[in-house]
């Protein structure tokens, strides 16, 4: 696993663009050099003296050279962010989806649900086997993908070959159609999926307790800080734990 | 210049390396920052409150953050000190102090806790939280002066000569009532600060952004005001040390708490801004002692004057 660090660094590029929801998006580069990140990891980034000192877990999209790079949504309050800018990250957190030599992965989100689960679409290549947007919108601008399928509920694609044959299925819809998605398929379709979990984060480091989930075999639960964000849809209690998941952005 | 503060309290003389200390929950339960800061300069550490058993966190909303602050609902988000003996004190470096914060259910829980801590060597100071009964819906002891020395004696008595801290509960209370009570149990030193209560309405979905109950404690800057004057009110009711907590944020407020009275800080919220919050905060501050030319903290505790408007 990537150890953490600490980095007082600075914004190189805040680029805007159209998004999914046809709001305008910043596509935010941060000085870093050599990040060494799993697809699915994130940072937690805070800017210092531009009134968003509280930090924000941002998904790394893509580490280049000396940057690395996230996307900022308008209601972010990172959103104010621009090039120069001082910030504090540290990072990188969480844990990615491993995926075994060979392994083929079809990945369900909606729109919203892209920032979490592109890198793992850049990451798996080959390895693909159907990108499938659920509930409308446009999320292909972020996720620079062909979508496979469009779908009003994920129910519906459980059918599909390349998703009944995926060795895994990474999901980032909101809690209700996660649960839907559970009752709706065969047990060891449910083993295979991930599901990305939007507990509040504060800390990232697995200090605070915000983002503990009280599903498992623990009373105390684990973090999703640590153990997740993508987490086998078998290890969560949605009955238990919705009250603490968000809508994320 | 030096960041050292010393006190003399229950017969004998404390010392910190520096007047910085988390707050119980600021940095968990200390281990998880270990690898992104250095703890070791600390003037002490405290982790999360701990208990008699290991509790389970609400499976509500536990934070949201506020315009200046910060509003937490985690309900029992503490493991029990038997577990942090055993799991997280051993990754702790040597260094600073280490003080635990107990929050008990019943008094028998509190003081047999405190034996435990008492006989830990690693272990430097108890501290009863004094939000308690903890969890039971009973009123607080605090409330009624005798059980309130029942709790504090029931803790010195198997203290082993440890020094005892009472944190104070949340909300409003008598500072000096709490003082004649806990000096007369024999406290060793007073925390002025906990949380005030909160609550954030998101009016677009209308719902209660965090809490099982719809709210929790408020700390961070906007508190500030609020506890450093009840810092102020604490260091003038008690005549043993007091730490003072809320709202800290930077090295000039840690200033400003020394000169109110303070002996040391604790420092909460803060610390979700950045994992080394603490650490850079130690740099800041001997920084502007430089520039201030404070050569200890011990020499300007309290001696904060009330500017005289000249009558001429
Ligand atoms: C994440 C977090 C967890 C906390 N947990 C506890 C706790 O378990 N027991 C307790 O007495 N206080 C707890 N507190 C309150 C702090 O100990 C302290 O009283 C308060 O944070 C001081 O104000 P500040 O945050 O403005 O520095 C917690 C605070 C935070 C930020
Ligand atoms: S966000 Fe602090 S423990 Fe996970």
């Amino acid at each position: 696993m990537n150890q953490a660090t600490i980095k007082d660094t600075m914004v190189r590029t805040a680029e805007p663009f159209i998004g999914a929801d046809g709001r305008i998006w910043k596509r935010v580069s941060v000085q870093w050099e050599n990040l060494c990140y799993a697809p699915g990891q994130y940072v937690m980034l805070a800017g210092v003296k531009c009134g968003a000192d509280w930090p924000t877990p941002l998904t790394i999209q893509r580490a280049t050279g000396d940057r690395f790079t996230v996307i900022i949504h308008p209601d972010c309050p990172l959103y104010g962010l621009k090039a120069g800018d001082a910030v504090a990250v540290w990072g990188p957190n969480g844990t990615g989806v491993a995926m075994a030599s060979g392994e083929t992965a079809a990945i369900i989100t909606d729109a919203r649900g892209c920032l979490p689960v592109r890198p793992y679409v850049e990451a798996f290549g080959d390895h693909l086997s159907g990108v499938y947007l659920v509930g409308g919108g446009d999320a292909s601008t972020v996720l620079r993908a062909d979508i496979t399928e469009k779908a009003d509920d994920p129910a519906e694609l459980k059918d599909r070959a390349a998703v009944l044959n995926a060795d895994k299925v990474l999901m980032a819809l909101p809690v209700g159609l996660i649960v839907k998605w559970k009752q709706a398929v065969p047990d060891d379709l449910a083993a295979r999926t991930y599901a990305f979990i939007a507990a509040k984060i504060a800390c990232g480091v697995g200090g605070c307790k915000s983002c503990f989930i009280t599903s498992g075999d623990r009373s105390f639960g684990f973090p999703v800080c640590c153990k997740g964000p993508m987490l086998p849809l078998t290890a969560v209690d949605f009955a238990r734990d919705q009250d603490s998941l968000i809508h994320y952005i | 210049m030096s960041m050292q503060v010393t006190c003399h309290t229950g017969g004998r003389t404390f010392s910190l390396a520096n007047p910085v200390m988390s707050a119980p929950g600021g940095v968990g339960n200390v281990v998880e920052f270990r690898h992104l800061t250095d703890l070791t300069k600390l003037g002490a550490v405290i982790p999360n409150s701990l208990m008699n058993q290991d509790g389970a966190p609400s499976a509500a909303t536990k934070f949201c953050c506020a315009d200046a602050g910060f509003i937490s609902a985690y309900g029992a988000n503490n493991i029990s000190l038997q577990n942090f003996i055993d799991e997280q004190m051993p990754l702790l470096p040597d260094g600073p102090k280490l003080i635990v914060d107990l929050k008990a259910r019943t008094m028998a829980e509190m003081a047999e806790m405190a034996a435990l801590a008492a006989k830990t060597k690693r272990i430097d100071c108890i501290e009863i939280n004094l939000i308690c009964p903890y969890g039971t819906g009973e009123p607080a002891y605090y409330s009624d002066p005798d059980k309130l020395k029942r709790l504090v004696g029931g803790v010195k008595d198997v203290s082993g000569g440890k020094p005892v801290i009472a944190k104070a509960p949340g909300g409003d209370f008598s500072m000096r009532y709490m003082a004649e009570v806990l000096q007369e149990s024999g406290i060793d030193m007073f925390v002025s600060f906990n949380c005030l209560n909160g609550c954030s309405i998101d009016i677009r979905t209308r719902t209660y952004r965090c809490g099982a109950g719809g709210g929790g404690g408020f700390f961070g800057a906007g508190i500030k005001p609020y506890a450093l004057s009840r810092l102020r009110e604490a260091a003038s009711a008690f005549s043993i040390p007091v730490i003072g907590a809320g709202g800290i944020n930077s090295a000039e407020d840690v200033i400003e708490y020394i000169l109110a009275g303070a002996f040391a800080v604790q420092i909460g919220s803060a610390n979700l801004k950045r994992p080394d919050f603490m650490e850079k905060l130690l740099v800041d501050l001997e920084k502007l002692m430089n520039e201030l030319d404070i050569h200890s903290l011990d020499e300007i505790r309290g001696t904060a004057k009330v500017a005289h408007v000249d009558a001429r």
